[in-house]
């Protein structure tokens, strides 16, 4: 039996008015008016439309899953130009509107944040390494799926980028990322060139970012990105079912890439097919995984991505080394599943 | 479901970007750079910090002095 899920969003937005203090006065609430300050106005919708997902899509209530109250705080600081999940609230600084525009703008990017949040307490997935990385991916693909999800767009009308409200004119960018084609988010003489991989011969070891969290993410948001075309219709639907169910049910605080794509092939099987409950309306998905999953792997070099793994490493954004070897061969079977998924997509 | 405490700080902007913008812009873009770069590491050490100690504090921006005096310019 279904159990019930409030629906019921509670949601405070105060203003630091440029201080440091949280969460700061309060200026708008389910039972306060709404105002004219637009990044009030989007922080609030913004929390609104990812608790809505949640609830609606997969019967979460809230972050937490009981329900929590979604705060938020504007104009944190004079010139903090970040926005993030604190572990209790969300938190967004004062953008100059050169180089960055608003922290409030884009919808993926508050339902990523908040997705952290999401982690944090079904998961408690780390933040290091592939494990990171993996944490950075899961926010992007429910950040992603909040904006399909509100549009009402299917995968093959989505522009699958990450941010693209939040750069300023000053920059030569479409977005943060491009889940899409990672690496080709930006280029830009301010901002840099977009380091993001997306295949895992690129993976990229760093010492900067805890290894390199939001670079290497690239890897796992091409796959879904890839995944996602490959079934059509609705993201979340299948995919993003298959995705929620490895988060809250699956991972351990240490998961990497492998246990992840293990996880949701496990799933894929148990929701779809592979002796498992296959839904009527969505067949190919169950036969596509559990196909390709009983097939021996691919070898890298056959599949989609172009390998760059002896190509000379030009980053200038710090001391990153592109490796291939044992990480790639683990990943290996990850990229025969989408191989496959593609394949039985064109037949 | 464990209800455990977040242990790491993610920003919307990624280091790499902030760490960019940083050493190739002018001064005053820079330094509001270096001042979110910083400021991201103390939310996250003081969180980390805090979880040992006193988590009702958790995330209230503890700062440094010259990361202060440049968030409150």
């Amino acid at each position: 039996m279904a159990t019930a899920v409030s629906t019921r969003k509670r949601r405070n937005v105060y203003t630091a008015n440029h201080t440091l203090r949280l969460p700061g006065k309060l200026v708008l609430s389910e039972h306060k008016a709404r105002g004219t300050d637009v990044e009030v106005n989007e922080a609030y919708d913004g929390s609104g439309s990812t608790y809505d997902f949640f609830a609606i899509v997969f019967r979460r209530s809230s972050i937490d899953g009981r329900g929590m109250r979604l705060d938020s705080t504007v104009h944190y600081g004079e010139s903090f130009e970040n926005a993030l999940w604190n572990g209790r609230q969300m938190v967004y600084g004062h953008a100059d509107g050169r180089i960055f525009s608003r922290f409030t703008a884009s919808v993926d990017v508050i339902a990523h944040e908040l997705t952290h949040g999401v982690t944090q307490f079904a998961a408690a997935l780390g933040y290091h390494g592939q494990t990171g990385a993996l944490n950075e991916h899961l926010a992007d693909a429910f950040g992603i799926m909040v904006k399909q999800w509100l549009l009402g767009q299917t995968a093959d009308k989505s522009d699958w980028l990450i941010g693209a409200e939040i750069f300023g004119p000053a920059v030569h960018g479409v977005a943060v990322r491009s889940m899409a084609a990672p690496g080709t988010a930006y280029d830009d003489p301010v901002i840099g060139k977009d380091p993001q991989p997306s295949h895992m011969h690129d993976y990229v070891e760093t010492t900067e970012d805890n290894g390199g969290v939001h670079i290497n993410s690239g890897i796992l948001n091409h796959a879904f990105y890839r995944a996602a075309i490959a079934l059509g219709g609705r993201t979340w639907e299948v995919l993003g079912r298959i995705w929620y169910a490895a988060l809250t049910d699956r991972l351990r605080p240490e998961a990497d890439f492998a246990d992840f794509v293990q996880a949701t092939v496990d799933i894929a099987g148990e929701l779809y097919g592979n002796g498992g409950k296959v839904h009527a309306s969505s067949p190919r998905p169950g036969r596509a995984w559990a196909c390709s999953s009983s097939t021996p792997a691919v070898r890298l070099s056959t599949s989609p991505s172009r390998s760059r793994a002896s190509a000379p490493l030009s980053s200038p954004h710090g001391p990153f080394r592109r490796v291939g070897g044992r990480r790639a061969d683990r990943f290996s079977h990850f990229h025969h599943h989408l191989t496959s998924l593609e394949r039985r997509s064109l037949t | 479901m464990p209800n455990i405490p977040q242990k790491y700080v993610c920003g919307a902007i990624p280091p790499h970007i902030l760490t960019r913008v940083a050493e190739h812009t002018s001064n005053e873009a820079s330094g509001t750079a270096r001042a979110t770069l910083e400021h991201m590491r103390e939310l996250a050490t003081g969180r980390a910090a805090s979880l040992l100690q006193r988590p009702t504090e958790v995330g209230h921006g503890r700062l440094n002095a010259e990361t202060s005096q440049r968030l409150h310019r």
